[in-house]
């Protein structure tokens, strides 16, 4: 019994690009152009791309720490792209970033940390009722109860990493954006922290938006993925079908590049600069397949099967 | 080469032990600081007077002891006002950015151009020396290297993602500043505070000297530097002492601000 | 080629002392590529920088053990003589190459830089040398790249160009420290593709470290693993990674995330 949680239609966000001496805005960089994308509650989705294809933005965007340039972003029907979401907004929709040494106020304890979302959200009637819960949620990823003293410099990595995810739960949020979540730390650490992500994701059906550049950790997590490029979704679909049959060109590229897949595909382009990206579809500069088709017009996100998006003149 | 720590502790205690004897003055002191006893005066340090008297037969010690509460209470209140004010102008320019952190930073660079010496001489002379009028004069006119500070730290530290995490949760802005931002920012300021206090002992000592400061016959440092002008050759104890007592203590300050400083470089 | 003996490297500091390489020995032929893989604190970097004694000392100390390279023991020289070696018969590839280019000056100066401290090329042949440099490494358009500034082209141009001035020197060993490590997963291939050719055309040995399994897996012909300063593990690289026989291995291996219903996932 799943609903639409969070569904985003043309959204868009350019930043002004400063330069020179006086730091003048000299262009804009469109780090989102026109992305849509629907999330279903208990669902995990993955987003997977290279630097400078906006899906970090695309989550600050979601939680509101930037306003959306153009286009809309609803969970369950309302909408919030104007002006701040509202603090009930905050407990539903959740973030853990990429770098949980900063992540994590360093001058405040863990206990602190995790008792703040609590009484702010007003979810604990009294202390006794909070620090119960400040117990029940260091349970929930496996740290010990005399954490709660502890400095996060006193923590390893992946322990803080926990701590983090801990402190985003504790508003028993419906969607939980996972912004690189293992990528600052070791293999073996973030194989536990995946692990953990996945259990506590069965026991509470939530949704997860699972930020990556790292395809592996992507295959292993999510149901369904979408693929970035320079501000633009390429291709979406389910995570089997993006494995065994990717349509885009550039999901073909990423598995290559990856060791996923071996059809030996040439590639000797760069990433554009989001300053001036290429007409049209953004990839001809790299595409095997480019046709002058591709310069003029930037080819729609279509529906080409059931639930598999491609935004490309040529493909399926 | 001695550690950032050892020196922090030196100076602290030396401090530490100054403030002690400043607030136990009345009971450790050996006289009457006000006590004028002409046929004693200028006598040199001897068991009776510790450290001398003055050309009013006063015990300087004991004029001293008095004297470091009031240069103690003077630096340590203008800082206090230069925290106060620097801090949250600080935190409104870096945090809001746009006209308030135009509006805000204008007014420093407008209150910088200013010497010091000269607006603290107007105003003294227009509101009239005392000690609530030299600790605000002092922090209305040293707060501006402190909303810098603040400001600078609060914009690195904006963009940090535990602040941005705090944004996600749902805090607002005040929150944010006082819970994540300024016990975060506060490292540099209070370096810059601890060398502050020194500089406005300096401040004031050197008003009092010039008879702009404290007037007498509350004894302060300065003061007693300006009753010493005239018997620098007959009695040398007059001017060493309080000399001395000004010297270590800004020393101190000083010595205790650059170590903190250096610990928190390290970390 | 390169041959490290009981080599144990200690790092001192105030309060106590870090044993980071723990006799290790591990030896690299000539014209072949050894990966060594570890995590964060395995002591991979440290024994990496140590082979040109690049360490600063103190705080590390070289407890013992030695580093043999062209017949003679790298550890036993005078300091001085050894920045002779480094950048010249042993060159590096760092991880950053934003903070290992210097900002002020033009890549064509680095570079020319480069060829006159380790080549005899001079002037007008360095210059030439340099272009052909950066067309061997595939950077298009070399003239006009050898005028830009390293703030104004991209990581992966960046990363060519502190490759081609590791091959400057036409060095017999390039130790590449997590080489691709900033770079975006379809750069690396390109980088990987490069390195490959040059190993092939250059005769190099290569000392590739990496906390990535997938960038050892297409570099290495064999592979070593290290875990809290020691070699736990090594031997030809598909027998190590397919038939892992320490227990470290088997842990690293398995935590590699694999992709879910797909066969080889990982």
């Amino acid at each position: 019994m799943s609903e639409l949680l969070l569904e985003l239609r043309g959204v868009t966000k350019q930043f002004p690009y400063r330069s020179g001496p006086l730091r003048r805005v000299v262009g804009q960089i469109a780090a989102v152009r026109g992305v849509d994308l629907a999330i279903q509650s208990g669902e995990i989705v993955g987003l997977v791309g290279e630097s400078g294809c906006g899906k970090s933005t695309l989550a600050k965007l979601i939680t509101q720490l930037e306003p959306v340039s153009a286009g809309r972003i609803a969970y369950r029907g309302q909408s919030f792209t104007n002006g701040h979401a509202s603090l009930a907004m905050h407990r539903e929709i959740q973030l853990v970033f990429q770098d949980p040494t900063s992540s994590l106020n360093p001058l405040q304890r863990v206990g602190a940390t995790l008792r703040e979302p609590l009484r702010l959200h007003r979810l604990v009637s009294s202390a006794g009722a909070c620090d119960e819960a400040v117990e029940r949620l260091l349970a929930m990823v496996g740290l010990p109860q005399s954490y709660q003293r502890r400095f996060p410099r006193e923590l390893s990595g992946g322990e803080r990493q926990r701590v983090a995810i801990a402190r985003a739960l504790a508003v028993e949020p419906k969607l939980l954006i996972l912004d690189e979540p293992v990528a600052s730390l070791d293999v073996s650490i973030g194989a536990q922290v995946l692990e953990l992500l996945r259990r506590l994701q069965q026991e509470r059906q939530l949704a997860y938006l699972l930020i990556s550049h790292d395809l592996r950790v992507i295959g292993s997590m999510c149901q369904r993925i979408a693929v970035m490029y320079l501000g633009r979704i390429v291709e979406e679909a389910p995570a089997a079908h993006l494995f065994r049959q990717p349509a885009h060109p550039y999901t073909e590229l990423l598995l290559e590049s990856a060791g996923l897949r071996h059809a030996g595909i040439e590639d000797q382009g760069e990433l554009p600069s989001p300053l001036h990206p290429p007409s049209g579809c953004a990839f001809r500069t790299r595409c095997p397949l480019a046709q002058p088709r591709c310069t003029e017009e930037n080819p729609l996100l279509l529906e080409k099967a059931s639930g598999r998006f491609v935004a490309c003149h040529f493909r399926p | 080469m001695k550690s950032a720590i050892f020196w922090v502790r030196l100076g602290g205690g030396f401090l530490v032990i100054l403030a002690v004897l400043a607030v136990a003055a009345p009971l450790v002191s050996t006289h009457d600081p006000r006590a004028i006893n002409l046929p004693e005066a200028l006598l040199p340090p001897s068991s009776v007077h510790w450290f001398g008297t003055d050309s009013l037969g006063r015990d300087v010690f004991s004029r001293l002891l008095f004297g470091a509460q009031i240069s103690l209470l003077i630096g340590l209140g203008a800082v206090g006002l230069t925290l106060w004010i620097g801090t949250v102008l600080g935190l409104l320019a870096g945090w809001f950015g746009g006209w308030i952190d135009a509006v805000i930073m204008r007014i420093v660079d407008i209150m910088l151009c200013f010497p010091s010496l000269f607006l603290l001489l107007a105003i003294i002379a227009m509101v009239g020396p005392s000690l609530t009028s030299i600790i605000l004069i002092i922090g209305l006119t040293g707060w501006m290297t402190v909303t810098r500070l603040v400001r600078a730290e609060v914009l690195s530290l904006k963009e940090r993602e535990f602040i941005q995490a705090a944004r996600v949760l749902g805090l607002r802005a005040p929150q944010i500043m006082w819970r994540h931002l300024l016990p975060n920012a506060l490292a540099p300021v209070l370096v810059s505070a601890t060398l502050g206090v020194g500089t406005a002992i300096l401040i004031e000592s050197s008003l009092s000297f010039l008879g702009l400061g404290v007037q007498p016959p509350v004894p302060s440092w300065g003061n007693l530097l300006m009753d010493a002008k005239g018997t620098l050759g007959v009695a040398w104890w007059q001017t060493l002492f309080p000399g001395l007592a000004i010297l270590l203590t800004v020393l101190a300050f000083t010595v205790v601000g650059e170590g903190l400083r250096d610990l928190s470089r390290r970390s | 080629m390169l041959d490290i003996q009981h080599l144990t490297i200690e790092f001192a500091t105030r309060t106590e002392r870090v044993c980071a390489v723990n006799d290790v020995s591990l030896s690299i032929g000539a014209g072949e590529m050894l990966g060594l893989v570890g995590e964060s604190g395995s002591g991979k970097t440290t024994l990496g920088l140590a082979v040109t004694r690049l360490l600063p000392e103190p705080p590390a100390i070289i407890r013992q053990g030695a580093v043999h390279f062209q017949g003679r023991d790298l550890l036993q020289q005078p300091l001085r003589t050894l920045h002779r070696v480094r950048g010249g018969d042993i060159a590096y590839v760092f991880q950053e190459p934003a903070t290992s280019l210097n900002p002020v000056l033009t890549v064509g100066r680095q570079l020319v830089e480069m060829l006159e401290l380790h080549t005899a090329q001079r002037g007008r042949a360095a210059q030439q040398a340099a272009m052909g440099l950066l067309q061997r490494v595939g950077i298009p358009a070399a003239e006009a790249r050898l005028r830009s500034y390293p703030h104004e082209l991209s990581g992966g141009t960046k990363q060519r160009i502190m490759i081609a001035m590791a091959i400057a020197s036409q060095p017999r060993l390039l130790i590449a420290d997590e080489p691709t490590t900033a770079l975006d997963v379809t750069l690396e291939r390109q980088i990987v593709a490069l390195l490959k050719q040059l190993q092939r055309d250059f005769s190099l040995s290569m000392l590739v470290i990496s906390h990535n399994i997938h960038l050892i897996r297409q570099l290495a012909d064999r592979l070593a693993v290290m875990w809290q300063g020691q070699i736990v593990e090594v031997g030809p690289a598909q027998r190590v990674l397919q038939q892992p026989q320490h227990d470290y291995t088997k842990h690293l291996l398995a935590a590699q995330p694999r992709v879910a219903g797909l066969a080889g996932g990982a």
